[in-house]
C-alpha cells in the first residue's frame, strides 16, 4: 500500500485515524494498540506471508533483548542477535549477489536463490540491530512488547524510513499525551500535503525524462549528450523529491497520531561540500552508519590514515545497503572518496581559514559538490556498469548516441500524454529540471517551513517563509493535495522501496 | 497567582487546539472544492481533445490496408472468438480479405468514427459488429466498460452528476482515454503503426477457475440497474443506424453466454435480454441493418469457454464456423 494511493488515503488512513481517536478516548494504551494493529495490516497488505517474517523478526529481537538483561550473557546474546539480523538481511538481499561473486571468481555453477526482497527489510533490520547494540552498550532493555513492536513497525516509517532509533520512539509511545493534539495534527496534515506534492507532482513528472533514457542504456543502447544530461539531472532531482517527499509524508502521518519522527532531509542540494551534503541527505542513515559502523571502526580516533580507511569502509557498506550490486558499491565508493578528499582539503587549508570567504568561492564549492553528487547518481540509477559508463561518456559527448528510445516527443503531464515534438520535449525537460532545482535551492526545507521539532530537540530555526494555521496556508495545502490526487493515478512506486 | 496562570494557559491551549481543528476542517473542505474544480476543468479539456476513435481501435486500423471486404468489429467477444484467417478460408476470400477490428468494450460509436474517418475502406465492405448489454444498459457505470464516446457526449455537469462520488474512476478513465485518443490521432497511429498479428484476433489462453464463474447471468454486472432509456442506448443505436449508409452491409451480432447458463431458469435474465435484443432488432428493422441473435452455438460445450462470456482457443473455430455460416456473403 503506497502513501500515494487512493486505497491508503481514502480507506486505510481515515479508518486508522478514526479508530485511533476512538481508542484514545478509552486510554493512551488502546491508541497504541490500534497503531500496532494498523501497522501490521499495512505491512501484510503487500504480501501477507512476509508479515510473518516481520513478526518473527520483532519477536526474536524482543526476546533477545530480554535475555540481555543478564549482564553475563549480554555481549554473547547481543552478538548472536546482530549476526542473526545480518544473516536475515544477507539471505534476502545479498544471497544472489554473493553467489554471483563466487561464481565469477571460481567459475563454479551455483544456484539462483529465488527470493522476493521483503519491503523495508533493510530498515526494520537496521533499527533492531541498533537496539541490540545499544543494549550491549548498557541501554535499558525494553520490556513492553507493544511499544517495541510499534517502534519497529509503525507504518509511517516501516517501508522506507526514516530509520528511527528506539530511544526517540519508545518513550513517545509511553507518554499519555500521544495523539491528543489538533495542533500537531494540523501541522502533520500540512507536512503530508507538501510531501505528497513533492512525490507525485514533482518527482513522478520528472521520471518521464529519466526512465526511458536509462532503460535504453540498460538494454545496451546509447544516448546523445543533451538526453544524457537531461536524464541524469532529472534523476538527481527525482530521487531527492521522491525520497524527501516520502520522508515528509512519513513525518506528517506520524504527527497525525502525535508522534514525532526524525528529520531525514535538510536541503541537501544546498550543500557546498560533500561533508555538508551527508549532514543533509538521508540524515537518519548517516546517523546510523556513523554510530554503528564508523565510530565502532575507530572513527577518527586512530590516526588520519585509519580515518580514511574507516570512511571508505563505511561508505562502501552504505552503498551496499542500498542494493546488492556493483553499481551501488561504486556509488558508495565514490562518496567515500569524495569525503576523503573533502577531509584532506580541510586538513590542508586548516581550521583558521574560512572556506567560503567570498561568494565566488562558495559558488565554486557548491558547483563542484553538486556535480560530484550528480555523477555519482549515474552509478546509482544505471542497472549495469556498462550502462553507467555509457551515460558518463555521453555526458561529455565522448560516445555517439541516438535518441530513438524516447517516445516521439510525447510529454506526460500527470501521465496525460501531449504531443510536443522531441525538441520541445528536451526544452520542457530542461525547464522542469531548472524549476525543480530552483525549488530545492531557494525554498526553505520542510522542517524549516513548518517549524518542525524532532523529539527532545529544539524547533527548527525560523525561515523567511513559515507555515501558519491560517486560511492562506489552508488554501495552499488544499491546492497541493488536490493536484496530487490527480497525479496519483500514475501509480509509480517510491524509489526507496527497493532498498 | 499560579491558579490564575494555569486557567489562562489552559484557555489559550484550548483556543489554539480549536483553531488547529478549524484549520484541518478548512484545508480538507478546500481540498474537496479545489479537486472538484480541477476535475471539472480536466473534463472540459478532455471533452475538447477526445477523439471518437480510441487507441485500441486506432491500433487495429492499419489492417484496413489490405482492403478487406468482411470487417469484424465490436466488443471482446468478436476480438477473442472470431478468427479472420479461418473466416477468409471458409468464405473463399484471400488472406487479409477478413480482418478483426474488435477490442475490449468496443462500442458502435467508435467504429462509426473510424468509418467516417476512412469512408473508402468501409464503403464496399460487409461490417459485422457484436454488441453486449453493457453498451445499452444505463445502469452499468464501471470504468472498465463504460462507452467512452457516450461519456464524451455528456456535458461536464452531466458527467459529474452521473459518476460522482462512487464512479469517479469512470471519469478518470475517460480523461486518460481522451488524451490517449488525441495522441493516437496526432501520431497517425491508424495509418502509420504496424499491423497487428493474426489479422486482429487475440486468443484467451486460460480458463477461469470454477469458483470465479458467476452463479447466474440475470444478476451479472452487465444487467445491473437495468435501464435502456438513457443516452447510451440512444447514442449507440443511433451509431448502428448511421453505419448503414457507410458500408455495403451491416450485421449486428448478439453473441451467446456460456452453455451452463439457462435462460429458461433465470426469468430475470430472460426478461432483460429479450428487451435488449428487441431494442437492437427494432432498430435493425427501422434502419436497415441485419441482426443475428445467437443465443447458443451448436457443438459449443462448456469446455470451450474461458469464462461466462468468452470462448477459449478451442472454441474459436467452432464459433467462427457458426458465425460465418449465418452471415452468408
Amino acid at each position: 500500500m503506497l502513501f500515494s494511493s487512493y486505497t491508503f488515503l481514502f480507506q486505510f488512513l481515515p479508518a486508522v485515524v478514526l479508530a485511533f481517536a476512538a481508542a484514545r478516548l478509552h486510554s493512551p494504551r488502546a491508541g497504541i494498540l490500534v497503531l500496532v494493529c494498523a501497522s501490521l495490516v499495512f505491512y501484510g497488505a503487500w504480501r501477507p506471508v512476509y508479515l510473518l517474517l516481520l513478526i518473527a523478526s520483532i519477536a526474536v529481537n524482543f526476546r533477545l533483548g530480554l535475555l540481555m538483561e543478564h549482564p553475563y550473557r549480554r555481549r554473547a546474546v547481543g552478538t548472536i542477535g546482530v549476526a542473526l539480523n545480518l544473516a536475515l538481511l544477507g539471505y534476502f538481499k545479498y544471497a544472489n549477489f554473493i553467489l554471483d561473486g563466487i561464481h565469477a571468481l571460481s567459475g563454479a555453477p551455483l544456484p539462483f536463490v529465488a527470493v522476493v526482497l521483503p519491503l523495508g527489510i533493510s530498515f526494520f533490520t537496521f533499527q533492531q540491530i541498533a537496539y541490540l547494540v545499544d543494549v550491549m552498550r548498557g541501554a535499558k532493555v525494553e520490556r513492553d512488547i507493544v511499544s517495541y513492536t510499534l517502534f519497529v513497525s509503525f507504518f509511517p516509517h516501516l517501508i522506507a524510513g526514516p530509520l528511527v532509533h528506539h530511544a526517540e520512539m519508545i518513550p513517545q509511545f509511553k507518554r499519555g499525551r500521544t495523539g491528543r493534539s489538533a495542533v500537531l495534527a494540523a501541522r502533520g496534515l500540512a507536512i503530508f500535503a507538501a510531501g505528497l506534492f513533492k512525490k507525485v507532482v514533482i518527482a513522478d513528472n520528472l521520471a518521464q525524462f529519466v526512465s526511458p533514457a536509462f532503460a535504453h542504456v540498460d538494454a545496451g543502447g546509447s544516448l546523445t549528450a543533451p538526453w544524457a544530461w537531461l536524464a541524469t539531472l532529472a534523476y538527481t532531482m527525482q530521487i531527492y523529491f521522491d525520497f524527501s517527499g516520502y520522508s515528509d509524508m512519513a513525518i506528517g502521518l506520524a504527527l497525525l497520531f502525535g508522534i514525532r519522527l526524525p528529520v531525514n532531509f535538510r536541503s541537501p542540494y544546498k550543500a557546498a561540500s560533500i561533508i555538508e551534503f551527508w549532514r543533509r541527505w538521508h540524515i537518519t542513515l548517516s546517523r546510523f552508519l556513523r554510530d554503528y559502523l564508523y565510530i565502532p571502526l575507530g572513527g577518527n580516533r586512530r590516526g588520519e590514515q585509519r580515518r580514511y580507511v574507516n570512511l571508505m569502509a563505511t561508505m562502501l557498506l552504505g552503498g551496499l545497503w542500498h542494493g546488492a550490486g556493483w553499481n551501488f558499491l561504486v556509488w558508495g565508493g565514490l562518496h567515500g572518496l569524495y569525503l576523503c578528499v573533502n577531509h584532506l582539503w580541510q586538513a590542508w587549508r586548516g581550521p583558521s581559514k574560512p572556506l567560503f570567504a567570498n561568494g565566488l568561492a562558495k559558488a565554486l564549492s557548491w558547483t563542484i559538490t553538486f556535480l560530484a553528487v550528480v555523477f555519482a547518481w549515474v552509478f546509482f540509477r544505471a542497472k549495469t556498469m556498462a550502462a553507467a559508463w555509457q551515460v558518463l561518456t555521453a555526458l561529455f559527448g565522448l560516445a555517439p548516441g541516438g535518441s530513438d528510445y524516447v517516445s516521439p516527443g510525447v510529454l506526460r503531464l500527470m501521465d496525460l500524454p501531449v504531443l510536443v515534438g522531441e525538441e520541445s520535449l528536451l526544452l520542457i525537460g530542461a525547464g522542469a529540471v531548472a524549476l525543480a532545482l530552483a525549488v530545492a535551492l531557494t525554498l526553505p526545507n520542510v522542517p524549516q517551513l513548518f517549524g518542525y521539532r524532532e523529539y527532545r530537540h529544539a524547533s527548527e530555526p525560523a525561515s523567511w517563509l513559515r507555515w501558519r494555521p491560517n486560511l492562506a496556508w489552508a488554501a495552499l495545502s488544499a491546492a497541493a493535495l488536490a493536484l496530487s490526487l490527480f497525479g496519483m493515478w500514475q501509480r509509480l512506486e517510491f524509489l526507496y522501496f527497493q532498498f | 497567582m499560579r491558579r490564575a496562570l494555569s486557567i489562562s494557559d489552559s484557555g489559550f491551549l484550548r483556543h489554539v487546539q480549536a483553531a488547529s481543528a478549524r484549520w484541518i476542517a478548512a484545508a480538507l473542505a478546500l481540498t474537496a472544492a479545489f479537486w472538484l474544480s480541477a476535475l471539472a476543468g480536466l473534463l472540459a479539456i478532455a471533452n475538447r481533445v477526445h477523439d471518437d476513435v480510441p487507441v485500441l481501435l486506432a491500433l487495429k486500423l492499419p489492417l484496413l490496408a489490405t482492403h478487406p471486404d468482411l470487417i469484424l468489429a465490436g466488443e471482446s467477444r468478436t476480438e477473442y472468438q472470431v478468427d479472420p484467417v479461418l473466416a477468409a478460408q471458409l468464405t473463399g476470400r484471400p488472406q487479409g480479405g477478413v480482418v478483426n477490428l474488435a477490442y475490449d468494450a468496443g462500442e458502435p460509436l467508435a467504429l462509426l468514427g473510424a468509418m467516417r474517418r476512412e469512408p473508402d475502406r468501409f464503403a464496399q465492405a460487409h461490417v459485422v459488429v457484436s454488441v453486449a448489454p453493457f453498451l445499452f444498459n444505463e445502469g452499468v457505470r464501471s470504468a472498465a466498460v463504460f462507452p467512452q464516446d457516450v461519456a464524451a457526449r455528456l456535458g461536464v455537469p452531466e458527467q459529474m452528476a452521473a459518476f460522482l462520488p462512487f464512479r469517479v474512476g469512470t471519469l478518470i478513465r475517460y480523461i486518460r482515454e481522451a488524451f490517449a485518443s488525441r495522441l493516437a490521432a496526432e501520431q497517425h497511429v491508424a495509418d502509420g503503426a504496424s499491423r497487428p498479428a493474426a489479422f486482429g484476433m487475440k486468443v484467451i489462453d486460460h480458463t477461469q477457475s470454477d469458483d470465479r464463474w458467476p452463479a447466474e447471468i440475470g444478476s451479472h454486472a452487465h444487467y445491473a440497474g437495468w435501464n435502456l432509456s438513457g443516452p447510451k442506448a440512444r447514442l449507440e443505436i443511433g451509431a448502428l443506424c448511421d453505419m448503414v449508409h457507410l458500408a455495403r452491409k451491416v450485421t449486428v451480432v448478439v453473441p451467446p453466454w456460456a452453455p451452463r447458463y439457462d435462460r429458461s431458469r433465470d426469468p430475470q435474465w430472460q426478461r432483460k435480454d429479450d428487451q435488449y435484443v428487441a431494442l437492437v432488432a427494432d432498430a435493425g428493422r427501422a434502419c436497415g441493418f441485419e441482426v443475428l441473435n445467437v443465443p447458443s452455438v451448436p457443438g459449443m460445450a462448456e469446455a470451450n469457454y474461458a469464462d461466462e462470456m468468452h470462448v477459449n482457443a478451442s472454441g474459436v473455430p467452432i464459433y467462427t464456423r457458426y458465425l460465418v455460416s449465418r452471415l452468408g456473403r
